[in-house]
């Protein structure tokens, strides 16, 4: 071997005075290996040897490598599950085609601040006047009885017209849809399945079309089966044609203007604006009210609107999912700082490995793509197990999406939410690998010592920030989670005027074209209360048309008039918005534990041969009478053709959740006001709803054979249906707050261990010199002590503004909770002492000479 | 010597370290010229500039002032990428505690001056292959090396410095870490290295060793005070009475002869 020779060309050249060839250095190398042999291997290989030298490195530092994957996998994970629920529910267009065109109409009283739907009448006036729309659908909710197949059902029915199937392009998977000339009068009776009841009831039959079932009293030929599609605003077993229900063909549904009872749906000309199509809906309004005065209150100022479908779907959640968003990605940057931090701890370990790469000829850039090859692997790891774990979780955030979203089973892992975990995993690794990449290396300093310095000078700063950072979010976070778990406890802890213990519901919709008259209703449930009340376990029973936190129910017997009183002037415009009149049996009050304030409750001889009684709620009371006791005050409905005299004041009872205001309540006795809504209320001990539910089921049956129950469930269950959302809330950030905890430990005490590692010989020099190991440990925790002090200041400051947006959508707390902060600092100061105390106490083991040669 | 080519040439130069407000003058006024084939030997005191130097000459540090030329290449004017690259292809290096990196093996260590050359993987392993068994260790190509003793750990840090037939090959106190057998061991694999050609410039303690190279230049203070080749600074030295310090060090017997 001749190097010297084979060089002897390129020396002649040193002769000449300051020749500076720098150009040569990036083009050519020295010796016979570059000249003759060589061809330039790809940046692929390049970038296989950096993941073959990360591969030994996570061997290296198996520990290490664990900890950055689970923290990653962890955060990942959870950011990655939210991201899915956000993604499907709010950042995917609904799977409606054209869905930024679809809107759903709305009538508005702005005087009074209330919402209507639209007549029949009105319907055809909208949809022959209004030039904004491609084409107008109609829709409203009934319950039909169907007969024919198993035992007689309840079947949640839409009632559509044709155009409704063509405004969503809902393709039928099996037969067709609606035709226009199915929407006249005196059709034959249709409907279509959902896609879902399609599966349940008719076990996805294929030869179903164009077989006949009965609904109510009528056969209706199956005509199709649609495809699932998130269906709003009412989750319907099948889609009826207009005149194949006998409500919305009836004189009185086609003739009155008053009955508002239809949803309108239409999709806009694509060249139009929202904003262009609310100017000419609210002056067709304008117009109908002074075309039909007598269809509208004289004090009433009409208009309507037109919202989008897409925002309606998602608006009341929409909140809580960017809060959970928020959060998801408060712990992803906990995460991040905390794998930074490891990183940092690990380059400082390899400063001598580094030093030697760059002396044998590795330039910055060229480190800095071993730095990041090695973060990347290890956060595309992470965030794979991630993927993995909000894959398993899926389907318990689709359940609980279902409590407030139509459009929960849009919720999945697709190629967006893939792309969102890949994102936040590349960017995780290359923050944790570009961050050391930028610190400065001594090589002669490096080469010699290799990782013995100073904590100071090893990244110390940005180390010490990282941990304040993560402080500070943990902190954030904790105290999130403390304020949703207040308000979630204020929710259950709130009196609602009722007591749900031990109270069982079963809701019984009466056929009412067999059921159509107040006599027959009656007759049905006085039998039902009676021989309820017989079951020997039943301590109380009663009847009423809803109950507290039922979903469907609790909009019936809104009171839309005005309400006359005897001891004053009769304003018809003073209507009370938010009123409701049930219909309640005696022993109502008792069953669910609601307090008489005054008067008295109803009786058995409040029935419709006695003087017409009423009871009312405190709120009425007050607003009414708020001197005077409103007893023996007496109340019209009907401008003044039935007076209904105040026999009794009940406590207010937050009827709509405990976090909805009380509305205004009148109670009627359901013998003078009969129904064919029933919700049997009973309370019982120690005997399982199933048990009560075969026993109803079997009165029902010997009462009516032909007549389904509704649905059963505990008043418990409707009472925490009611607060889903929050206890989703609060669960989720109680679980993400403990990550970022487990986080936080890892964290400080990874920190604490290297500071201790930095500063072993310091701290033999100090034992060499009188330290006892109180001492030791106190330094090292005083350390830890001070920067978990800085990152909780400012973390309280952080959590401040984050108590702030989550005051808006939590149900009364203050943005500064002394006791949750207070339990909050107190977690994170005793979190930060465990996991110093560790090291410390390491530190304080080690023999003085043996520090002292470290 | 003359008749040689320059393989480094120093003119000049200072190296000052600051710390803390004050300063230290590593290198005073340093001039220095290596020829290919050379075999020199840094000799001094502690503290006396050795290991700067050789980490200036090594690319590893800059000079605070002065001139550095290296084959054709004034490193003055050369950015860190550029250093880099003439680290990779022009010097070898051999520490004191060998630097091999500790989750390699022997042949991936060796590798990895080829590696960042961007050296195609076939060529690569005959290369690795060669020089292991010119240091005889190609029956440890793929054990860690803290399976290895000191001995067997400096020979493939020779070998990994040998890879890239560097133009010029660094030991910064190569015996320091071994005892006398390994050290005699490393030091006749110099020497043979020399031999065929390579040009070596060595930082060293141990007397023992310093008749191995050609030429012996000794620092004190930061300044070369004997270099058989530069009379003038050896002249100068005697002026100001620093060999008479030096004298006394009875490692330092043969200075300036």
């Amino acid at each position: 071997m001749s190097k010297a020779t084979s060089s002897s060309g390129t020396k002649a050249k040193v002769n000449k005075p300051h020749v500076t060839n720098t150009n040569a250095i990036n083009s050519q190398g020295s010796g016979e290996i570059d000249k003759n042999e060589l061809a330039r291997y790809s940046i692929c290989e390049n970038i296989l040897l950096d993941v073959r030298y990360a591969y030994s490195r996570f061997i290296a530092a198996p520990i290490t490598s664990f900890i950055i994957i689970i923290t990653l996998a962890l955060s990942i994970g959870a950011t990655t599950a939210i991201f899915s629920v956000v993604n499907g529910l709010l950042f995917s267009a609904t799977p409606f085609k054209d869905s930024a065109q679809l809107v759903i109409l709305q009538q508005e009283d702005l005087t009074k601040n209330q919402t209507y739907g639209f007549s029949a009448s009105e319907m055809f006036d909208y949809q022959s006047q209004a030039q904004s729309f491609e084409n107008m659908a109609e829709y409203h909710h009934m319950t039909f009885t169907m007969y024919g197949y198993d035992d007689p059902i309840r079947v949640r029915t839409g009632v559509v017209s044709a155009d409704f199937f063509k405004l969503l392009n809902l393709t039928p998977i099996l037969g067709r849809t609606f035709t226009e000339a199915e929407d006249d009068l005196g059709a034959e009776p249709l409907v279509v399945l959902s896609y879902e009841f399609w599966q349940s009831k008719f076990n996805s039959q294929e030869d179903i079309i164009n077989q006949s079932v009965e609904f109510n009293n009528r056969s209706h030929k199956i005509i199709g089966v649609l495809p699932h599609f998130p269906q709003f605003p009412d989750v319907n077993d099948v889609y009826m044609a207009i005149p194949s229900c006998p409500w919305r063909s009836s004189e009185n549904a086609l003739a009155n203007r008053g009955m508002r009872m239809m949803s309108a749906f239409a999709k806009i000309k694509p060249e139009l604006s929202l904003a262009a199509v609310n100017i000419e809906v609210a002056s067709l309004a304008k117009r109908l009210t002074n075309t039909y005065p007598e269809a509208y209150s004289a004090s009433a100022d009409i208009s309507a609107s037109a919202l989008s479908l897409n925002d309606e779907l998602v608006k009341s959640s929409r909140p809580y999912l960017y809060t959970l968003l928020a959060t998801t990605l408060l712990l992803f940057l906990i995460a991040c700082a905390n794998v930074t931090n490891l990183t940092l701890s690990q380059h400082s370990k390899r400063k001598r490995e580094f030093a030697v790469r760059a002396s044998l000829g590795a330039s910055k850039a060229r480190l800095a793509q071993l730095l990041l090859t090695e973060s990347l692997l290890l956060s595309l790891l992470g965030g794979s197990l991630g993927l993995v774990l909000a894959f398993l979780g899926l389907d318990f955030l689709q359940a609980f999406a279902a409590n407030f979203s139509s459009l929960a089973s849009e919720i999945t892992i697709d190629s967006r939410v893939m792309l969102f975990a890949l994102a936040i995993s590349t960017i995780s690794g290359v923050i944790a690998g570009i961050v050391p990449s930028f610190t400065k290396v001594n090589l002669v300093t490096s080469l010699k010592e290799g990782g013995k310095s100073s904590y100071a000078t090893e990244h110390g700063f940005l180390r010490n920030t990282l941990l304040i950072c993560q402080f500070a979010l943990s902190l954030t976070l904790l105290i999130a989670a403390g304020l949703t778990i207040k308000s979630l406890n204020n929710l259950q802890n709130i009196d609602a005027g009722f007591s749900a213990k031990g109270v069982n519901v079963a809701q019984v919709d009466l056929n009412w074209t067999v059921y159509n008259n107040a006599h027959a209703q009656w007759q049905f449930s006085q039998q039902l209360l009676q021989q309820v009340r017989q079951l020997p376990y039943i301590a109380s029973a009663a009847l009423s048309s809803t109950y507290p936190n039922d979903t469907v129910g609790i909009n019936y017997g809104s009171v839309r008039q005005a309400i006359q009183l005897d001891d004053r002037d009769y304003n018809p415009d003073e209507v009370l918005a938010n009123s409701f009149v049930r219909p309640i049996t005696e022993g109502y009050f008792d069953t669910i534990n609601s307090r008489l304030l005054l008067g008295r409750h109803f009786s058995v001889d409040d029935d419709n041969r006695s003087p017409n009684v009423i009871m009312i709620n405190s709120k009425l009371a007050k607003k009414w009478w708020p001197s005077e006791s409103p007893i023996n005050k007496a109340i019209s409905l009907d401008q003044g053709k039935n007076w209904l005299t105040i026999v009794g004041v009940i406590d207010n009872i937050h009827e709509r959740g405990v976090s909805t205001a009380v509305s205004f309540q009148i109670y009627q006795p359901m013998a003078q006001a009969p129904t064919g809504h029933i919700a049997l209320l009973a309370k019982q001990d120690e005997v399982s709803i199933g048990a009560f539910a075969q026993d109803v089921k079997a009165i029902i049956a010997q009462l009516d054979n032909r007549q389904p129950l509704s649905k059963f469930e505990t008043l418990q269950q409707a009472v925490d249906n009611s607060i889903s959302l929050q206890s989703f809330l609060a669960q989720l950030l109680t679980i993400f707050s403990i990550i970022a905890l487990v986080i936080t430990i890892s964290g400080v005490s990874g920190v604490m261990s290297y500071m201790v590692n930095l500063r072993t010989r310091e701290i033999g020099i100090r034992m060499a010199i009188g330290a006892d190991k109180a001492k030791v440990i106190s330094l090292i925790l005083a350390y830890g002590a001070k920067l978990t002090l800085i990152g909780l200041v400012i973390g309280i400051a952080g959590a401040y503004f984050s108590g702030r947006w989550l005051r808006i959508q939590l149900f009364d707390i203050n943005a500064f909770d002394a006791f949750i902060y207070g339990i909050a600092l107190l977690v994170l100061s005793i979190i930060s002492i465990l996991a110093c105390l560790l090291p410390a106490w390491r530190a304080s083991s080690i023999a003085p000479i043996q520090a002292l040669k470290h | 010597m003359s008749n040689k080519n320059t393989l480094i040439k120093i003119s000049n130069l200072h190296k000052i370290y600051h710390s803390e407000g004050s300063e230290t003058q590593a290198l005073k006024n340093v001039n220095l010229t290596i020829s290919s084939g050379d075999y020199v030997s840094i000799q001094g005191p502690s503290g006396g500039g050795k290991s700067t130097l050789l980490s200036i000459i090594g690319l590893l540090d800059k000079a605070t002032s002065g001139d550095y030329q290296i084959s054709d290449y004034s490193v003055n004017k050369l950015s860190e990428a550029q250093m880099a690259k003439v680290r990779n292809r022009e010097i070898g290096f051999i520490f004191q505690d060998f630097n091999l990196i500790g989750d390699m093996t022997v042949s991936e260590n060796v590798e990895l001056p080829l590696v960042y050359r961007g050296i195609k993987k076939s060529l690569r392993k005959r290369k690795v292959a060669e020089v292991l068994k010119r240091v005889n260790m190609c029956q440890r190509a793929e054990h860690l090396p803290n399976q290895l003793s000191g001995g067997q750990q400096q020979r493939v840090a020779v070998a990994r410095a040998l890879v890239g037939s560097p133009t010029l090959l660094l030991a910064d106190e190569p015996t320091g870490n071994l005892d006398s057998v390994n050290g005699d061991a490393v030091m006749e694999l110099l020497g043979e290295l020399n031999e065929q050609g390579v040009t070596i410039c060595m930082v060293t303690h141990d007397s023992r060793y310093a008749h191995f190279a050609k030429r012996t230049i000794h620092l004190f203070d930061g300044e070369i005070v004997v270099d058989p080749i530069d009379q003038q600074a050896s002249s100068k030295a005697l002026d100001s009475g620093k060999i008479a310090e030096l004298s006394l060090d009875k490692h330092l017997v043969k200075v300036g002869v």
